[in-house]
């Protein structure tokens, strides 16, 4: 039912838009959107869910689909000249009316999400994470540049390190948190549970350790992340469960890692050997403009292939994180199933990157509502479910989220 | 016509209203819903429909096939199964997404009641509704959004005309608040940044040279406010204020004046700067003006200290303040306040020849500052005339100039006189009769200013080969 975890949320479509560069360590893969969950999670203990097994009479089909967001390059064209005319402070409600027009566009059993956050609430959580955690950084980092002595700077500087990947990884739950919350099918909200604290703690403990295992821990870490989200979110009265396992990731990540590895050393030999015949050359005589230029033109050409080629191999491994996600993420009855390719990821990457430099950032929404509909539309629905048992949860307090992410420019669109 | 009497679009108000469609509900309000709709047929209005929708109750996730048509006040919505009627007033709608002539379908609801909605797919009606609640489309919704911020803007533009005219800075008051060690931090920092690239001169009797001229003029100061002066090796002529009561003054501002009087009444001015905290209020400035790019932008990043400095310039009124300054600050140390009126008529006259022949862009800043720097320097004409003595002695003028060593080349551009180049041959100094005395000596003379004056111009000094782009000197 409803759409899937890969709903319409922002960084969701960011991480389909660039299924290129620091994606494939797995480091932002579960950034802040997508959900996820453990096997047989306790997720299924929440709510009457019944069993697969005693799946209920009334349960019907569900089709998820892209319903058309017309006139979007229209509005990122308005809502950039009202943001000028207003010092910026309009984007928050330009923001807000792009997130209607895309969540519009994702129809399940051919009705529209509805997107019900305000610009207003977007402002207030801006202002907040401003005055709480923006300023009092630029207030630490300005004392300690002007007083302290420079170990005392270089200790501020890696605690800011610290700080700022665990805020990275609260601000990713709570944008989750606030969007779920905002967003409604049929008049019914879903819901984001779970400690952002935790999942920030999370976040950071697990990249720390990504040096230190050389990467290897990235589809672990990914799907350990998915998870705290997956199982957390809930549409009505049900809760979503994630089931995946790192393990069938490894497979192709092991193949990423390695040809990472290969193509590095490959290039790094080829610039090597150019600059080591240059150097030698030397000894002779200094190196005229046209050999400098080649050796020029070598190492850039040779860095844009290799970027290429790992471009390639890294869409590969996060078209099967994807689909493995899908595939794992249940609701009720059903579960998702993606159809996401690595073709599919190039090209939206592609065509998503020459849209926004051709227009200098202008028709960044643009791409994103493709990227929206990349995924909407390379996920379906497999199983039936039983609408007539959904309910709407009684009212929580949800309060404001997404400032934070905004701050930090996770949600910059 | 319709009996459901238009509604504010209160949340009180807009609660909608739910009745069987004839028969076992009674009052008056089944009496008018059932007038509203037989009326309908009839109307003339913007009436449109019945068209078809799914509604949804919010209480469970199913939907319901049901028909609506807008009428003149109301959207009535009726359920194909059980017939119920729904009329929601038009005034109280929301729609899942503003309205465009492009829309093909609506997703709409009620506002304050955020579980019920009604899904139409079909644009006749998303035109239809568009006719009948124009708040619901694009314009209607993005008008009310802009406005209040479109007037928040217009009054802080006024806001901030009032402040740098009648010269209001909250930024001084902040930097008055400072201690002297922030100050110290943020000139050392400023100073790292500017003199980047550029040598810091440290001929010896150059120094002392020039600390002698500073002791003299800042001697009738606080004891805690001493100025210290760094010289660069900049062609550029030009001088700052620097926070931490610093000033910097750059080699083609030594070189390409004639007289010490003229060094000193640049100094003074700078003092002045100084005394004031200008030079802090403008970095607290810049950095609060940085908080605000980036409350607006987001770009979180902390600019460049010393650039801030460096593309300060100070408003009118700071600058009288600094030349009033300067001003008593050379009548308390006995220097004749004519030098600052030459120097001032040597930035005209650099600005005018650099307005001829550069970019066309510097003549709307000769045309921006000339009539500023003739009122300045009548105001240093009218200053009563007071003993004076020179500034400084030969020797120490001739070390001062000299403060970055040998003369450099300074030819890197075709300049279009090489011939006169103050930097190749040293100016003809002044040869006042007084010029040997010891500069803290008293006044020697008469009520009288000394009477010597620089060589008049005579050959003007050409002003340096200046790569475009470098900005005449910002007192």
């Amino acid at each position: 039912m409803q759409h899937g975890p890969w709903g319409p949320n922002d960084s969701v479509d960011e991480q389909t838009a660039s299924p290129w560069g620091s994606r494939s360590d797995g480091q932002h893969v579960a950034a802040a959107g997508e959900p996820l969950t453990t096997a047989g999670g306790p997720g299924a203990v929440w709510g009457p869910t019944p069993g697969p097994a005693a799946a209920p009479a009334r349960a019907t089909p569900c089709q998820l689909g892209w319903g058309g967001a017309r006139g979007i390059a229209q509005l990122s064209v308005v809502n950039l000249v009202l943001k000028i005319l207003t010092l910026g402070i309009y984007g928050f409600w330009g923001k807000t009316e792009l997130r209607q027009r895309i969540w519009s566009a994702v129809r399940v059993d051919g009705e529209p999400l509805e997107y019900t956050g305000t610009g207003r609430e977007l402002m207030t959580g801006f202002m907040i994470v401003f005055g709480v955690v923006i300023v009092p950084f630029i207030a630490v980092s300005l004392f300690s540049a002007f007083f302290a002595s420079a170990a005392v700077q270089g200790a501020v500087q890696a605690a800011s390190y610290a700080v700022f990947a665990l805020l990275y990884g609260i601000g990713a739950h709570r944008a989750q948190r606030y969007r779920l919350a905002r967003t409604r099918w049929r008049g019914i909200r879903m819901r984001q549970a779970g400690s952002s604290w935790y999942y920030g703690w999370t976040y950071l403990w697990t990249l720390a350790l990504m040096p230190v295992t050389l990467g290897w821990i990235a589809p672990w870490r990914t799907t350990h992340l998915q998870r705290l989200l997956a199982k957390n979110m809930s549409f009505g009265t049900r809760r979503f469960r994630f089931t995946a396992s790192s393990g069938p990731l490894y497979v192709r990540f092991a193949i990423l890692w390695i040809g990472t590895a290969v193509i590095a050393v490959v290039a790094l030999s080829v610039i090597g050997r150019q600059a080591t015949a240059i150097a030698q050359a030397g000894h002779i005589r200094i190196p005229d403009d046209a050999t400098k230029l080649t050796l020029g033109i070598t190492v850039v050409v040779t860095l844009a292939v290799a970027y290429l080629c790992y471009g390639v191999v890294a869409a590969w491994y996060r078209a099967r994180v994807i689909n493995h996600f899908a595939a794992h993420t249940h609701f009720e009855t059903a579960r998702f199933e993606g159809s996401a390719s690595a073709a599919g990821l190039i090209w939206l990457a592609v065509s998503n990157a020459l849209i926004v430099l051709g227009t200098v950032g202008v028709l960044l929404p643009l791409a994103q509502a493709r990227s929206t509909r990349y995924l909407v539309e390379h996920l379906a629905i497999v199983g039936d479910v039983d609408l007539a048992s959904i309910r709407q949860p009684p009212d929580d307090a949800m309060t404001r989220g997404e400032g934070l992410a905004q701050a930090f420019d996770l949600d910059a669109f | 016509m319709h009996s459901d009497p238009p509604r504010p679009p209160s949340r009180g108000a807009s609660t909608p209203t739910v009745s069987p469609r004839k028969g076992v509900a009674s009052g008056p309000a089944r009496a008018a819903r059932a007038l509203g709709g037989s009326t309908f047929t009839g109307t003339a209005g913007p009436a449109a429909g019945p068209f078809a929708a799914r509604y949804s109750d919010g209480r469970t996730a199913l939907a319901h096939d049901a028909e609506v048509r807008i009428d003149a006040s109301a959207l009535v919505i009726t359920l194909a199964d059980g017939g119920q009627r729904i009329s929601w007033p038009l005034a109280g709608l929301r729609t899942a997404q503003p309205l465009t002539p492009r829309s093909v379908d609506a997703l709409v609801g009620l506002s304050g009641d955020e579980a019920q909605s009604l899904f139409v797919a079909n644009p006749a009606f998303v035109r239809a509704l568009s006719a009948a609640a124009p708040a619901l489309t694009t314009r209607g919704q993005r008008w009310r959004h802009v406005r209040p911020w479109l007037i928040a803007g217009a009054v802080a533009a006024f806001a901030a005309l009032a402040v740098t005219r009648f010269d209001l800075s909250p930024a001084r008051a902040v930097a008055r608040l400072l201690p002297d060690a922030a100050r110290q931090k943020m000139g050392d920092s400023a100073l790292h940044s500017m003199s980047r690239g550029h040598r810091v001169c440290t001929d010896a009797r150059g120094l002392a040279a020039i600390d002698r001229l500073a002791a003299r003029l800042s001697a009738s100061l606080p004891a805690d406010k001493r100025f210290k002066v760094v010289v660069v090796d900049w062609s550029l002529m030009n001088a700052f204020a620097v926070p931490g009561d610093r000033i910097v003054l750059t080699r083609g501002l030594l070189t390409r004046t004639t007289s010490p009087d003229e060094v000193a009444g640049v100094l003074a001015h700078e003092m002045g700067h100084g005394i004031e905290l200008h030079p802090e209020a403008g970095m607290v400035r810049g950095l609060g003006m940085t908080a605000v790019a980036d409350l607006l932008f987001g770009s979180g990043t902390v600019t460049n200290i010393g650039l801030l400095l460096a593309e300060l310039s100070y408003s009118r009124g700071a600058e009288r303040e600094a030349d009033l300054h300067g001003l008593k600050l050379l009548r308390e140390a006995g220097i004749a306040p004519r030098g600052l009126a030459d120097f001032f008529r040597r930035v005209m006259k650099t600005e005018s020849t650099g307005g001829k022949t550069s970019l066309p862009g510097r003549s709307l800043d000769v045309l921006s500052t000339h009539p500023a720097t003739e009122e300045r320097v009548r105001l240093v004409e009218r200053q009563p005339t007071y003993p004076a003595t020179p500034a400084l002695s030969l020797e120490d003028w001739q070390a001062l100039r000299g403060i970055c060593g040998a003369t450099p080349v300074t030819s890197p551009l075709p300049g279009p006189k090489p011939s006169t180049r103050p930097d190749a041959k040293p100016t003809p100094l002044p040869t006042d009769p007084r010029a040997g005395s010891k500069p803290g000596s008293p006044p020697a003379g008469g009520p009288k200013a000394p009477k010597w004056r620089p060589p008049p111009l005579k050959p003007p000094p050409p002003p340096e080969a200046k790569p475009s782009g470098e900005r005449p000197i910002d007192l």
